[in-house]
């Protein structure tokens, strides 16, 4: 059985801080440090918005990904704890998924996304990494911390965005 | 090798250089060959089906891998170089019907003409019109509905195209060859014609029991799966006829006329090629599935085994030693569809479980245990269906 490592080698933010209504960019590259893998997804979301329909929130700036990424909107049917649909359940909110497929040994593929926050405060990212199929603890990053809404670990980046 | 083909092959090895004027030159001589004898014209559309048939295979685990897919992909590319092929071999088969034909010269009405068309030159031509039709057909289809499954219309016009021109071709070669030698008093059907004009049968219409049998239909617009029962009991029924009906019939055009011996070594060469070109385009295509070649080239052992049987085991040859023959091949088809079959069979198995490419093995090795044992016997008796009406078909014809 052939055992991937995902794992995200690097998150840039351009930012810390903003001024409400200018943009971030956040850059993200990832890694398969393990066997091919049938897919890895690096999945962005954002727990701050509950949509991304208009085009001037999220824009996708450019990603070398062998696949087209997928926006999933809220309450949209999504899997959960690195079981796919078989335990599905409901977006509570808005991400993107980039993908590989399949992601050989050793690849490396970025994604950088343009964000414009609607509201001052702290606004949240949750970025992970999933090789498919999901064998076990390795199959997954970051393997511990805090978990999103489909029960699965991300790591978490945030910017603060004032008026 | 029959005449023709000697001195055809003479004549283009000698053709040193590649430049444009030895293809001209090559094409010009195909030509005025193919005003000769249709047989070039067959082996052509075989060639061509051949060609379009193993770059279906090929579209298909190009898809299972999920690489990034437009309609401009290279198996695609191969899919349709072979149609291109098709029609080229079917317009050399026309021209020698309108050199060697008074009614095309006297009649200007094409439905009389077509009419009037032999059989296979028919049935090479209605397959033809339809492979035409179906790339602009397959074209507006991607373009409106995106990736489409397997079995979608423009796909089904597509192969049972194929279909229809492999088996026009096979018959046209098959005839031809035979008007050619009873000239010569033999009936004896050349060796190559008979593994060139075989093995596209074999290959498109396995493409055409796959399309009804293998869960990769459902699109976002159409859900075109077959139920997954009625798929495994196709698949069970389908799988080792067409195998055994073809590698019986590849031994049973071998015998010669009032001799009961048939030829050894076309048999086991058509299995081969089925292997190589399966290997090819299902297996090698998928990094996770090396390991597993060793296993699927040992499929060779009952095939050259059946030959053996056949040829030089059993005269005077008995109906008892066609059907053990029928009984072997129809036996091995869960293990010569390997990999594809995996996704037909875990459809129905008590815990089916999803077959990424990487998992497709040793999903494959444990489904053995559970499902050989239940299709064997409905196999075993399709194979030897399979050699019964190869034996009439074949007795008939001659």
């Amino acid at each position: 059985m052939s055992k991937a490592v995902p794992i995200i080698t690097n998150v840039q933010m351009s930012a810390s801080e903003v001024p409400l209504g200018k943009p971030f960019n956040i850059k993200v590259t990832s890694n398969n440090q393990g066997d091919t893998a049938d897919i890895q997804i690096v999945s962005i979301s954002f727990p701050n918005l509950t949509s991304i329909d208009n085009s001037d929130i999220i824009t996708i700036k450019n990603h070398n990904f062998n696949q087209k990424p997928e926006f999933v909107k809220t309450g949209e049917e999504i899997g959960s704890k690195y079981s796919g649909l078989s335990k599905a359940t409901t977006a509570k909110y808005p991400f993107i998924e980039f993908y590989s497929r399949p992601w050989k040994t050793d690849a490396i593929y970025q994604a950088e996304i343009e964000i414009k926050p609607l509201n001052i405060g702290r606004f949240v990212v949750f970025i992970k990494a999933v090789s498919l199929p999901h064998n076990n603890e390795i199959s997954h990053y970051p393997q511990t911390g805090i978990k999103d809404h489909q029960e699965e670990f991300v790591e978490v980046y945030s910017v603060n965005v004032r008026d | 090798m029959n005449n023709n083909f000697k001195t055809f092959f003479r004549r283009d090895s000698s053709r040193g250089t590649s430049n444009i004027t030895s293809t001209v030159q090559l094409m010009l001589h195909f030509n005025e060959k193919a005003k000769r004898n249709p047989i070039t014209g067959y082996i052509l559309v075989s060639l061509g089906v051949l060609l379009s048939a193993s770059s279906g295979s090929w579209d298909i685990t190009n898809h299972l891998l999920n690489r990034p897919e437009t309609f401009f992909s290279p198996p695609h590319a191969g899919l349709y170089l072979g149609v291109a092929i098709v029609i080229s071999g079917s317009i050399m088969m026309l021209r020698y019907y309108r050199s060697s034909s008074t009614i095309s010269n006297n009649d200007h009405h094409y439905i009389n003409k077509l009419i009037h068309l032999p059989l296979p030159m028919k049935l090479v031509i209605i397959g033809a019109v339809m492979l035409v039709s179906a790339g602009p057909f397959d074209f507006a289809w991607h373009s409106a509905f995106g990736l489409d499954g397997l079995l979608s219309p423009s796909h089904s016009v597509l192969t049972i195209g194929m279909a229809i021109s492999s088996i026009g071709a096979l018959l046209g070669m098959l005839s031809n060859n035979n008007d050619q030698n009873n000239n010569n008093k033999s009936h004896a059907v050349s060796p190559i014609l008979i593994v060139i004009g075989i093995i596209p049968v074999w290959i498109i219409v396995s493409g055409l029991i796959h399309m009804v049998s293998l869960p990769f239909s459902d699109t976002e617009y159409f859900k075109f799966n077959p139920d997954p029962t009625l798929a495994a009991i196709i698949a069970t029924l389908a799988f080792p006829f067409i195998v055994s009906f073809i590698l019986f019939s590849s031994f049973e055009l071998s015998v010669r006329s009032g001799r009961t011996k048939g030829m050894f070594g076309i048999l086991s060469i058509t299995g081969a090629i089925f292997i190589i070109i399966n290997l090819s385009t299902a297996i090698l295509t998928n990094e996770h599935l090396t390991p597993t070649i060793p296993f699927y080239i040992l499929n060779i052992i009952p095939i050259v085994a059946v030959d053996i049987i056949l040829s030089k085991l059993s005269i005077p040859k008995t109906k008892i030693v066609n059907y053990v023959a029928g009984a072997i091949l129809g036996s091995m088809f869960l293990m010569l569809y390997y990999p594809l079959i995996t996704h037909t069979y875990n459809e129905v198995l008590l815990n089916p479980q999803t077959v990424w490419p990487s998992l497709t093995s040793s999903i494959y090795f444990k489904m053995i245990d559970e499902v050989y044992p239940l299709i064997v016997i409905p196999a075993m008796a399709t194979g030897i269906l399979g050699t019964i009406i190869s034996t009439k078909l074949i007795h008939q014809h001659k």
